[in-house]
């Protein structure tokens, strides 16, 4: 045990920065041949006794999250940070948004050494100094399936993690767990059963007795009732927010269900291709979402009445690849609100050149030699005609062709390119270089990340 | 104070009693269930009857004393029938083979020897490709594929080529056949464990066990484990039957000591064929036909193992 443990401090569990990328192996010799980065750069903190909710479409990373910070997984850079003063988080977070634009992707695991978080990051532990750190940090998982061993009996489920973790004597561990199946509405009978032989709503809850097992404080609530029936679904959120006001603990829940959240959290944090875009109390999330995305999650919440319509928002196309996240914001690809300063880069607009600057295709373009490539090199789109040497006049009717295509629908890739200029006998299209908006806090406890509002000077 | 503490102790460790005493009740049901799912079908049903009978024979048999076996009788050296055969022998079921043994009781000794060693072979490759493929699925990565080529090696020697050379360079005799095979035979249990463990390990239960701080061991062998042996069990009640097998096969072929008696049904059906066989059907029939028997009864058993403990058909 730290010795940070012997008081409880605000922030049970903190994440600083962190990180997940999966590598893609391929080839004969199995080389990593791209990063999915399934969690990239989140910062995120759970108070204690409070219900944080983390939704977001699937595929966004909000399982990977979760189990980072269990530690099921290791985190690929960031850190865990648990039970930990609330201004020690602030300071960490801090300078950890500092150094991460200073050099980007070059970051340790573990953070610098002597910034003071070692009593509380769990992820600078070995594997043998974690071990008592688990107990209180406990999942629930989505498909109570899958979740329960079907070779154990109920009583050896539940006993197994008091046991492991040395908590109590075998006598001892049974009786708990005879009352532990109590507190989730089984009876004690149901301890000599094998999982089969329940339903999906009872089979979750053993699981939630399971978790609550070992005594933890913080319980993962990953989806813990998208795979139930609508009738039981409320039987358990209302079972576990039950809990939560005897034991006082602390959740994280994960879920795609927007009316799980506003009936249990407390706060939400809404996450978009491995980022938080949006952290806001309940209440007002929903009064007043800021971001785009959540604007649209929002809208697509079913209301139960026929004759009220809402505006509904839909978003063009689907979720970009991890593997490859757009610059800037993550969200430009599909952001109704989007800007010319979002992020947009050389990809989003390469498809189109191909048909804008090709003599033979527009015939706007005739004046310009034949298009023979089109290359992309960071912020900058390069093209080049064939071996012949375009000239100034050339590069002015390039110009107006940005200018023309930016003023159509659709054009706000090409509103964002800067310049057009020549080089090297080519004509090169300047984009800004890509950044991302800024963690701003727009009332208390509410910040976004997003171009709409003001961003801090830098 | 201290007779106190006794009698507490005392209650606790009876309550403890009681706990693992209903919970070993409740998995013998659930192994009654199987059984009895098992007996509704008849060819699987035949299948456990064939096998229970051999195995009954061979305990039986591991009672008889040898000489009534090697009960050679001098007056002739030709093999005598069978009492119900023609002219047969009174008093002998299934008459005697050169050089003038009770076949019955040859054959009888040769089931318990032939189960016996297949046995071994075969529990012995399960027990090693189990753990190989339990470590080389759950670790993964350059652990997994070390493993695993050093099973492909392994795989791809043949193994009749590999017991004739074995044989060949130590001696040629049982013990060095046996050897042979139980260093060939865990590959494919290799293979077959390391899917299961692939499969099972992506199950939610396995990384709640470790969220409550199971160590790799534990989980490998509290959870995995008993997951992943219901393809052993088929695979090793198919298997019984393939060793006997290759036993007769390579026994006939020649594998036995040059001099000496071994009661295996292969050698039984060797000598038989070194006998005219023309002549004295039986000493080739009795022992082939109880080489079939078993081979076609563990068959059975194990399809009607493989239906039975398929989870999606149970639950």
């Amino acid at each position: 045990m730290l010795p940070s443990d012997r008081q409880a401090h605000e922030i049970l569990v903190g994440a600083v920065g962190l990180k997940k990328h999966f590598p893609v192996k391929g080839g004969v010799l199995r080389r990593t041949i791209a990063q999915v980065r399934a969690v990239d750069g989140v910062d995120l903190f759970v108070r204690r006794g409070e219900t944080l909710a983390l939704v977001g479409e699937s595929g966004c990373g909000k399982t990977t999250l979760g189990r980072l910070l269990l530690r099921l997984i290791p985190p690929t850079s960031g850190e865990v940070l648990f039970n930990v003063p609330a201004n020690l988080y602030a300071s960490a977070r801090d300078r950890w948004q500092r150094t991460a634009e200073e050099d980007g992707a070059m970051r340790s695991p573990k953070g610098p050494q002597g910034d003071g978080l070692d009593p509380y990051a769990i992820t600078r532990l070995r594997t043998r100094a974690f071990k008592p750190f688990r107990r209180r940090m406990q999942p629930v998982f989505q498909d109570p399936f899958t979740s329960l061993d079907p070779r154990m009996l109920v009583k050896d489920i539940l006993a197994e993690p008091i046991l492991i973790n040395n908590q109590m004597t075998r006598p001892e561990a049974m009786e708990r767990v005879a009352q532990l199946l109590q507190e989730v509405g089984l009876r004690p009978d149901h301890l000599y059963r094998f999982p089969h032989e329940f339903s999906g709503g009872q089979r979750q809850r053993i699981a939630i007795a399971r978790a609550l097992a070992p005594e933890p404080e913080f319980l993962l609530l990953d989806e813990p009732t998208s795979a139930l029936d609508v009738s039981v679904q409320a039987q358990i959120l209302n079972l576990l927010k039950d809990i939560q006001r005897r034991q006082g603990l602390t959740y994280l829940l994960i879920t795609h269900n927007l009316s799980v959240v506003r009936h249990m959290a407390d706060r939400v944090a809404v996450m978009y291709l491995g980022r938080i875009v949006e952290e806001a109390p309940t209440r007002e999330l929903f009064e007043s979402p800021l971001h785009p995305y959540t604007k649209a999650l929002l809208s697509a919440v079913p209301v139960p009445d026929p004759k009220r319509r809402r505006e509904k928002i839909l978003l063009p196309g689907d979720v970009p690849s991890p593997v490859d996240p757009p610059t800037g914001c993550r969200f430009h690809t599909r952001c109704n609100a989007v800007m010319p300063h979002c992020g947009w880069s050389p990809r989003d607009a390469a498809s189109a050149t191909a048909y804008l600057f090709d003599s033979s295709r527009n015939p706007h373009a005739s004046t310009l030699p034949a298009l023979s490539e089109v290359s992309m090199e960071g912020n900058r789109l390069r093209l080049l005609f064939g071996g012949s040497r375009p000239s100034e006049a050339q590069r002015q009717v390039v110009a107006d062709l940005v200018r023309g295509r930016a003023a159509e629908a659709g054009g706000m890739a090409f509103q964002a390119i800067r310049e057009v200029v020549l080089e090297e006998g080519s004509i090169v299209l300047e984009f800004p270089p890509p950044l991302e908006p800024a963690w701003v806090e727009v009332s208390p406890g509410h910040s976004v990340a997003c171009y709409l509002y003001p961003q801090p000077q830098a | 104070m201290g007779a106190h503490v006794e009698v507490r102790r005392g209650i606790r460790s009876a309550s403890g009693r009681a706990e693992l005493w209903r919970g070993l009740r409740r998995r013998l049901d659930e192994y009654s269930l199987t059984l009895r799912l098992l007996l509704k079908r008849p060819l699987a049903a035949a299948g456990l009857l064939i096998t229970l009978l051999y195995v009954g024979i061979a305990i039986a048999a591991s009672f008889l004393p040898d000489r009534d076996v090697l009960q050679t009788n001098f007056t002739t050296a030709y093999p005598q029938p069978p009492w119900w055969w023609g002219n047969g022998t009174p008093g002998s079921w299934f008459g005697t083979t050169y050089p003038g043994i009770d076949l019955g009781m040859a054959i009888f000794k040769a089931i318990r020897i032939d189960l016996y060693y297949s046995s071994i072979v075969v529990l012995g490759g399960a027990i090693v490709g189990m753990l190989v493929g339990l470590v080389a699925g759950y670790k993964g990565g350059l652990f997994d594929e070390g493993l695993m080529r050093s099973t492909d090696v392994a795989y791809s020697i043949p193994f009749l080529v590999f017991a004739i050379a074995v044989a060949y360079v130590i001696s040629r005799d049982f013990t060095t056949l046996n050897l042979s095979l139980l260093i060939l035979w865990w590959p494919p249990y290799a293979r077959l464990v390391r899917s299961q463990v692939l499969a099972v390990k992506a199950n939610m239960f396995v990384e709640a066990a470790r969220a409550a701080g199971a160590s790799d061991l534990r989980i490998m062998f509290r959870h995995i484990l008993p997951n992943t042996l219901a393809p052993v069990f088929v695979q090793v009640s198919l298997d019984l039957g393939v060793v006997i097998q290759i036993f007769a096969a390579l026994i006939f072929i020649g594998f036995v000591p040059h001099s000496g008696y071994l009661p295996e049904l292969g050698a039984l059906i060797f000598y038989g064929f070194g006998s005219e066989p023309t002549s004295y059907p039986w000493t080739i029939l009795f022992p082939g036909l109880a080489l079939v028997i078993f081979t076609v009864g563990v068959n059975l058993l194990g399809d009607g193992l493989r239906d039975v403990l398929d989870p999606r058909l149970r639950r």
